[in-house]
């Protein structure tokens, strides 16, 4: 019965959030392929070694942003039982979307938050390792995931992670702890641009503390800190806008549970 | 007073509601009847502007198009099942849609749901569930409430239960569009009847009209059916010989009676057959489909 239960849940939420990944992976590979394509074509001095790497790098990074696009995609399609109730009963769907993206907002913001001060907070205790190393990223990202998924009521998804799931937690979080070391963090550091510098501001006179202040600015020096908080402020606010568009003219319907 | 005036619906080009057009009066029941994939659904969502459509939609007078839901404040729906937080009980749930814990409470009393209205909401059976969406749609004194297979997953008591609470609303002055394919309950709470098929009007009446309108036969008991049969077709009058009586149509009758006195023969019985309101829709569509509009 259990096998049962977890076949179904599994098949009901992870296959419309698995075939969205892997479109999206696709796309950055295909990216990534055209990109290595172009740079061939125009005699760029890389070995195959590096054309590999890259379409790995793309691969992870497009991960990464893949997995929080999916849960907000999958966060409004998934509602539309939800509003049109409300719109029954009185409930308008401006009503329903404020909350719901207030809901979305306010998880992905309290994600970053989170982040970001236990970043400072570690970068300050210099004996700790640095919070966005790939394993707390990920877990994170977990925990970010578990507040969406509580906010919105997804049944199937909390229930996920009440049973035997967590070893296919820890392996992920293996394979993307080796992954984000080997290949994701030099990536960054060479592509990304410096952020930091053109967005840093004097914490110093701010909170009057040097260590405090280095904490903070050595966090903000980092892309993932600014990937990270693009990721979690400004796409869910334009995802968000796009998946009610559609959402509304029902030209864009993903099934999460079957009801 | 809801008023839907030349609706039509389509879906990826096809026309699945077809100029619709029909009235609910204030205080009045009116059951919208058809079978599966008639449009009633369709048309429950197009009043309440969750469909895109041509035609006009007022309630109360203030129009309902598909980006403009102020008509609906005072109204009420359950189209199909109803969705529900299931991790919030039932109480919180009605809490969402009416902050007066008096109205839910009063609500939670009338629909019998004390029992388990502290429980969440995901361990609810089907009928829990449709009376927890009952429920919130009869919440805020609407005026207009639209109920989709109201009786769905309802055992005999919770039935009369919403029997009961309907005919208590409607004499209220609440006016009702209820779809049921439960024909002999819908007829024991409904004062109208809008029959539609294929996307289109059939009938729009008062229910006793519908069903009067109906008793167009008669059963005939004589003392010798044979000769009576065989008087009967030499006068080019059809009859339906079913052992033991003779069904005639209503028609025919005053003709019936000199002819079989003249041939010496006794009449037993000359009685209306009662037709229920099962057979009067099933009538009515079956006639549609010989003689299509």
């Amino acid at each position: 019965m259990f096998k049962a239960m977890l076949r179904y849940r599994l098949t009901e939420l992870w296959s419309t959030v698995l075939k969205t990944l892997l479109g999206v992976f696709m796309t950055v590979v295909v990216a990534a392929i055209i990109a290595v394509g172009v740079s061939l074509y125009q005699h760029v001095d890389f070995s195959w070694i590096e054309y590999v790497k890259f379409i790995a790098y793309a691969m992870v990074f497009g991960g990464l942003i893949a997995s929080q696009i999916v849960i907000m995609i999958a966060a409004f399609t998934s509602v539309r039982p939800f509003f049109e109730f409300g719109i029954q009963n009185g409930i308008s769907r401006q009503t329903s979307y404020a909350t719901q993206l207030v809901t979305l907002f306010s998880t992905q913001t309290i994600t970053f938050l989170i982040g970001y001060l236990l970043a400072v907070w570690m970068n300050y205790n210099a004996s700790l390792a640095f919070l966005l190393a790939p394993r707390v990223v990920i877990m994170v990202i977990l925990v970010g995931w578990l507040l969406l998924a509580s906010a919105l009521q997804i049944s199937s998804f909390m229930t996920l992670f009440e049973k035997k799931m967590w070893w296919v937690i820890f392996v992920i979080y293996i394979v993307w702890s080796v992954v984000y070391n080997q290949y994701l963090a030099p990536i960054l550091t060479s592509i990304l641009p410096a952020w930091a510098k053109a967005l840093s501001f004097d914490v110093v006179v701010i909170f009057g503390d040097t260590q405090s202040a280095d904490s903070m600015l050595h966090v903000s020096q980092q892309p993932m800190a600014w990937i990270s908080l693009l990721i979690s402020i400004l796409v869910p606010l334009i995802i968000a806008g796009v998946c009610q568009h559609f959402m509304q003219t029902r030209r864009l319907a993903f099934t999460l549970r079957k009801d | 007073m809801i008023t839907v005036k030349n609706i039509v619906v389509s879906f990826s080009k096809r026309q699945v509601i077809k100029k619709v057009s029909f009235q609910v009066k204030e205080g009045a029941v009116v059951g919208l009847i058809g079978p599966n994939g008639a449009g009633k659904t369709t048309i429950m969502k197009t009043i309440l502007g969750l469909l895109k459509f041509e035609g006009a939609i007022q309630i109360n007078g203030s129009a309902v198009t598909v980006n403009n839901h102020q008509a609906l404040t005072k109204v009420g729906a359950l189209i199909e099942r109803p969705a529900i937080y299931p991790f919030l009980t039932g109480r919180q749930n009605l809490t969402l849609y009416c902050k007066n814990q008096q109205d839910v409470l009063d609500l939670v009393t009338s629909l019998e749901m004390t029992a388990y209205v502290d429980d969440k909401s995901k361990q609810y059976s089907l009928g829990m569930k449709q009376k927890l969406g009952i429920a919130i749609a009869l919440l805020n004194q609407p005026e207009f409430v639209i109920l989709d297979e109201p009786m769905n997953g309802l055992d005999i008591e919770a039935t009369i239960l919403v029997r009961q609470i309907i005919k208590k609303y409607a004499d209220g002055g609440t006016s009702f569009l209820i779809s049921s394919h439960i024909l002999s309950e819908l007829e024991k709470v409904i004062t109208d009847v809008v029959l539609i098929n294929n996307g289109e009007i059939l009938v729009e009446k008062p229910i006793t009209e519908l069903i009067q309108n109906e008793h167009h036969q008669y059963k005939l008991v004589t003392n010798n059916l044979a000769k009576t049969v065989a008087l009967l077709d030499a006068n080019g009058i059809k009859s339906e010989n079913n052992e033991t009586y003779l069904t005639i149509d209503a028609s025919r009758i005053l003709e019936i009676q000199p002819i079989i006195y003249a041939h010496g023969i006794q009449l037993l019985e000359l009685s209306p057959i009662t037709i229920d309101f099962e057979e009067v829709v099933v009538n009515v569509l079956k006639e549609r489909e010989v003689n299509p509009k």
